[in-house]
């Protein structure tokens, strides 16, 4: 059944977050974690999810990360211990640490799925849980079969591979008694793929175009020894750093807007309108605050980057969102949680 | 005092507006439009205190409040002592005197960290790796050079072979004597210059064979390159490089791409400043061999001079992004 849109009340999620509060909570985590050789880094991460969480609001009622970051050390402590085994063991050992990557490569299914989980459990929003299912034979499929097919296909199966991964993680998500759903296709992940390409094939045909156009100006064997090729060089140089730029901010706002405006909730919709050329500046001048300032402008950067993408999106609600009732609570382990965190897979709502 | 929040049951997702009751004797009373709730300040299981825009009390029967009177529920609480560490860490993390301070801390440990620690591990990882493993890193290295940017050499052979048995001087009586191998390369994009892997291989391309007016100044060259090997620089170089990028990015936290695309210039920063802490040691014990086998140290100082002339190195500028310590600074430790 589609909702009818225009009843639907449309609820603008707010940022409240500031790079001065944020600053404090970063650098006091960051001291700490030195100062205890790393154990701190579970509570660090617990405080600055929770900080950009709590300051998150949708309808009046802020976002709350609830994660024991005990259970979260404990998983780190697993996964160190075996990314440790597996380092000594390529070297002394080359046929045991073959046998543990190949064990790391099928238990992947099972790690993401619990740091899906472990994720959402601990999301809650009016005090009540989001939840993730454990749907071991999907994750098989997207995170086993797919990928190798997206390996053997040398990548020509990778947006579609991508679009599973993404409808994995919104179609197994649940509030309460409702369940997400991404109904956007494979089809026009396809197109947001080809489009990304084109652009970058059009970027270096116009690059290289215009290079070997001043290079027969002024002659090609001046190029590299000349001042005006070391100039060219250096031009060359900041075109394809701002171009990859360009590149992640494109790819990052198509990919979240084609994905939160074909999500649904229950009844409920979101909207997303994030703007490319925005995101661009954004992420430009967060690098150069963060080069000139040895990395000490990072937690303004990601405050105003938080900013800019919640700001953005809204849930379109279809009746109001008091009538969630709580699930029984389970216990969770943080195991997969930290796995997916090692071994970088990111995923996330 | 009263001040107002929202109630959670913790069964359901309704939101009561409430009015909140905290008194001297610890009791929480909530009164909402339906129903009034009582707890004690020991009933509260978690309350995390973070910014300065919301404060959420979760309550043992899993219920929660939450109030934007922050400071009111922040000094009840420390009244009751609940919630202590949490409160320290709030302390620590809003006071500009305490968050001055553990920046200028932390930057302080990162460096120290960067410029001694990581140095001095990665030399006992170096001196601790089997000389095979050694071997292996350089053979890549040279195959990648030859089909990039390096021609087989063009100096007759009996030229070759008479630097070959200068070589064979130099490393006669060293430790790992059989470690070392002399390469000729031509190489237009290398000028004049030389290098040595970690194998123990030493290339040396014809323009600086060229450029040397005397058989010694050939030496002093290879002399430094031999100490490159003999300190296992290349090992120790790319180990700490590596090594620095993962601990910029593990410090600044969970940071997106973007930000870690920044941390690289740090990186490279280090990174130069190690060299040129590699350089010295080589120049070093350069002088040592050179003065051991009898060779002035002056051919050591014109072929620097020459060599900076010919990559037009002006010989007092020393920048902070160089990979070399400054030319004359050079110059005069070996005069």
């Amino acid at each position: 059944m589609e909702p009818n849109l225009a009843a639907m009340r449309e609820h603008r999620i707010e940022f409240t977050g500031t790079g001065k509060e944020y600053f404090g909570i970063w650098i006091v985590n960051i001291l700490l974690t030195i100062l205890t050789l790393g154990v701190y880094s579970a509570w660090a991460k617990v405080r600055n999810r929770k900080y950009f969480y709590n300051n998150t609001w949708l309808d009046g009622s802020p976002f709350d990360y609830l994660a024991s970051p005990v259970a979260i050390l404990k998983g780190w402590l697993i996964a160190a211990a075996v990314f440790i085994v597996y380092t000594l063991t390529a070297d002394f050992a080359p046929a045991i640490s073959l046998i543990i990557l190949a064990f790391i490569i099928l238990v992947t299914p099972w790690v993401v799925v619990r740091a899906m989980r472990f994720n959402l459990i601990n999301t809650a929003y009016r005090n009540v849980r989001f939840s993730f299912r454990k749907n071991y034979q999907d994750s098989n499929k997207v995170f086993l079969g797919w990928m190798f097919v997206s390996m053997l296909t040398l990548g020509m199966a990778f947006p579609y591979y991508y679009y599973r991964q993404k409808k994995f993680a919104l179609d197994n998500a649940s509030f309460s008694q409702d369940c997400f759903s991404l109904d956007a296709i494979g089809r026009e992940f396809y197109l947001l793929f080809f489009k990304a390409l084109g652009v970058t094939v059009l970027f270096f045909i116009v690059l290289f175009g215009s290079f070997f156009g001043i290079g027969f100006g002024v002659g090609l064997s001046d190029i590299g020894s000349d001042t005006i090729g070391a100039t060219a060089g250096v031009i060359t140089n900041i075109l394809v750093y701002l171009f990859i730029i360009f590149m992640v901010a494109y790819f990052n706002v198509r990919v979240n807007n084609l994905i939160w405006n074909n999500v649904s909730l229950g009844q409920h919709r979101f909207r997303s309108v994030m703007r490319v050329w925005p995101m661009f500046i954004i992420y430009f001048t967060n690098l150069l605050a963060i080069v000139f300032t040895l990395g000490l402008m990072i937690p303004w950067a990601k405050v105003r980057t938080a900013r800019y993408r919640l700001h953005h999106t809204s849930m379109l609600t279809a009746h109001n969102l008091d009538a969630y009732v709580t699930e029984r609570m389970q216990e969770q382990n943080a195991l997969g949680d930290q796995l997916g965190e090692a071994f970088d897979i990111e995923i996330g709502l | 005092m009263a001040i107002s929040g929202q109630f959670y049951d913790g069964m359901t997702s309704a939101r009561h507006a409430v009015e909140i009751k905290l008194t001297e004797s610890g009791m929480i009373a909530i009164k909402g439009a339906e129903f009034t709730r009582n707890y004690r300040v020991t009933d509260v299981a978690d309350a995390q205190r973070l910014g300065g825009r919301v404060r959420i009390l979760r309550f043992r029967d899993n219920a929660s409040l939450e109030t934007d009177a922050v400071e009111a529920i922040d000094s009840y609480l420390d009244q009751h002592s609940i919630g202590r560490t949490h409160a320290a860490l709030h302390k620590l993390e809003r006071s500009l005197k305490y968050v001055a301070m553990a920046a200028v801390f932390t930057v302080a440990i990162a460096w120290l960290f960067l410029t001694w620690g990581v140095p001095a591990i990665a030399k006992v990882a170096a001196f601790s790796l089997p000389v095979e493993t050694q071997d292996s890193l350089g053979e890549g290295t040279l195959e990648v050079f030859d089909q990039y940017f390096m021609e087989p050499s063009q100096l007759d052979e009996a030229r070759r072979q008479s630097i070959r048995i200068r070589f064979t001087d130099l490393i006669e009586g060293l430790e790992e004597q059989s470690r070392y191998r002399l390469e000729f390369r031509d190489s237009e994009d290398l000028g004049a210059n030389a290098f040595a892997l970690p194998s123990g291989t030493i290339v040396v391309t014809d323009d600086l064979v060229e450029l040397a007016e005397d058989p010694h100044e050939i030496d002093a060259v290879l002399a430094h390159e031999i100490g490159h090997v003999h300190y296992r620089h290349s090992l120790r170089g790319a180990l700490q490089s590596s090594a620095t990028a993962v601990l910029l990015a593990l410090m600044s936290g969970d940071i997106a791409s973007m930000s870690s695309f920044a941390s690289a210039l740090p990186t490279l920063i280090l990174t130069l400043s190690y060299t040129r802490d590699f350089e010295r040691e080589a120049d070093d014990y350069a002088r040592q061999l050179m003065q051991q086998k009898g060779i002035p140290l002056h051919h050591f100082a014109n072929m620097l001079r020459r060599l900076s002339e010919s990559h037009g190195v002006d010989d007092t500028e020393t920048g902070f992004l160089d990979s070399h310590p400054a030319p004359g600074e050079r110059i005069q430790s070996f005069l």
